[in-house]
């Protein structure tokens, strides 16, 4: 083997590049079983169902933006009942701190919705307003 | 049902031991052999009289030390120098170049957006994820944010480049031609990867719990419970598996350029041909200088050296000659 010295160098830098998700953390991964973490709902039925609503909630909210926002929609009928078309519908029975972000920032999603909206884990006293 | 879905669970620890080993293996392959010449290729004006001008735009491009030609493989590595000076030599326009780099720009394109779409999944693979990881993220995103989910940049553009680097060797005839089954293989597997990563986030939702904790489960060594195995959505196995096939597929595949590229003796050597001698490490001492000599000696067989006859040629390759005869085709020497 020619160039020993660098070849090895290189194996060494193409194996700490592969362990790149070790080393940003400093070896602190932990795996967590998220469902088991968050807070149970407060409800027996949520808008959709249970799995739907888990992979597509964001669309639903999207869905509901528009309708409120453009065609000044309030209720939204579902086979689980008629519900209003409000952040605040959702924590009826969500947590926000221990549902929510919980498994948004497990997930590291961060929904825009907070760019205008207010939301209960704020200081602003916004969140009493409709209350 | 569910203990088939290990299958799944097992599959990226076999794709990687296959990546891990294939490369070693062929980086040291590579280290093996001998660069009997010394070849860099420059573009540049090499070290000379005080009065003969050299910038530092020469020093990259004809480096005379082993830092300057450093300089230059992290040139070629990280900007792509030598696609950019692609041009395309037109008989039909009169012998006249064309600027062909637009491959530079969408090979740019794609190596880099790559790069992000990686780090950007490094969100999957870390619990708590770390903070550069939602920056990067964020930035990515900050053009598309008026949909949701917000549109990333790397994505879009990742498919851009990859259906212009596909559609040059489908639809220019020169580049056809010269294209292998395995250069359209692994553009077909990015293109798989691609649009069933695409799909998953702005088409198809799928819950992404399971495929974190999936992830989790794979980097931290802890299997998985059946729970999250069934309800892993069936693009995202698709995603997930071409994924793990890619990464198998590497060590064998044109990919390796990433490490290949650092064994390139054109990029890799400094132009110091009058200030130093370089040795053949084929014979480092030799007693005849080798075009004097009767013959060279490669792996413990003497080849004549001076001037190739027909049977030293045969010789050096029986193998593929004698099934070229086989094919009826007829070979002569040329004289």
């Amino acid at each position: 083997m020619y160039h020993k010295q660098y070849v090895i160098l290189g194996i060494i830098v193409f194996l700490i590049i592969l362990a790149t998700p070790y080393w940003v953390t400093a070896g602190n991964i932990k795996y967590e079983d998220i469902h088991k973490e968050l807070a149970k709902p407060k409800g027996v039925n949520c808008i959709k169902d249970v799995k739907w609503m888990a992979s597509n909630h964001m669309e639903l909210l999207n869905e509901w933006r528009e309708a409120a926002v453009r065609g000044g929609v309030r209720k939204y009928q579902t086979k689980n009942g008629v519900f209003n078309v409000s952040l605040t519908e959702c924590w009826r029975c969500h947590n926000y701190e221990k549902f929510c972000k919980k498994c948004h920032s497990f997930m590291d999603v961060r929904p825009v919705c907070w760019d205008c909206h207010y939301n209960p884990g704020m200081k602003i006293p916004t969140v009493n307003y409709i209350k | 049902m569910s203990e088939i879905l290990y299958i799944f669970y097992i599959l990226p620890y076999i794709a990687f031991a296959i990546f891990i080993a294939g490369v070693i293996y062929r980086i040291i392959n590579w280290a093996k052999s001998a660069v009997p010449l010394k070849v860099p290729t420059t573009a540049g004006q090499q070290p000379s009289f005080k009065f003969i001008r050299r910038t530092w735009v020469d020093k990259i491009d004809s480096p005379s030390n082993k830092f300057w030609a450093f300089v230059r493989m992290l040139f070629e590595v990280f900007l792509f120098r030598s696609l950019f000076r692609n041009t395309k030599y037109y008989v039909e326009k009169g012998g006249k170049n064309a600027d062909t780099r637009w491959l530079w720009l969408f090979a740019m394109l794609f190596h880099y957006s790559l790069l992000i779409i990686v780090i950007r999944h490094l969100r999957f693979f870390t619990n708590p994820t770390p903070k550069f990881v939602s920056m990067i993220e964020y930035l990515d995103g900050l053009v598309g944010v008026a949909i949701v989910p917000p549109l990333l940049m790397t994505g879009v553009l990742a498919l851009v480049a990859l259906a212009f680097l596909w559609g040059r060797r489908i639809f220019l005839a020169k580049e056809r031609s010269i294209s292998l089954p395995s250069d359209h293989l692994i553009l077909f597997f990015m293109a798989v990867i691609l649009v069933s990563g695409l799909l998953l986030r702005y088409v198809v939702k799928v819950d992404l719990s399971y495929v974190k904790m999936f992830a989790l489960s794979i980097i931290t060594f802890h299997p998985p419970s059946p729970e999250v195995l069934n309800n892993l959505h069936w693009l995202f196995l698709i995603h997930f598996t071409f994924v793990c096939i890619t990464i198998a597929y590497l060590p064998f595949s044109k990919v390796m350029h990433f490490a290949g590229v650092w064994f390139s003796p054109t990029r890799n050597m400094p132009n110091d041909n009058r200030m130093r001698r370089h040795v053949n490490p084929w014979d480092p001492n030799p007693e005849v200088p080798i075009l004097a000599r009767v013959g060279i000696v490669v792996d413990g067989q003497v080849f004549k050296s001076k001037k190739l006859d027909w049977n030293t040629y045969y010789e050096m390759y029986k193998d593929q000659l004698d099934e070229i005869a086989e094919n009826n085709y007829v070979l002569k020497p040329e004289l």
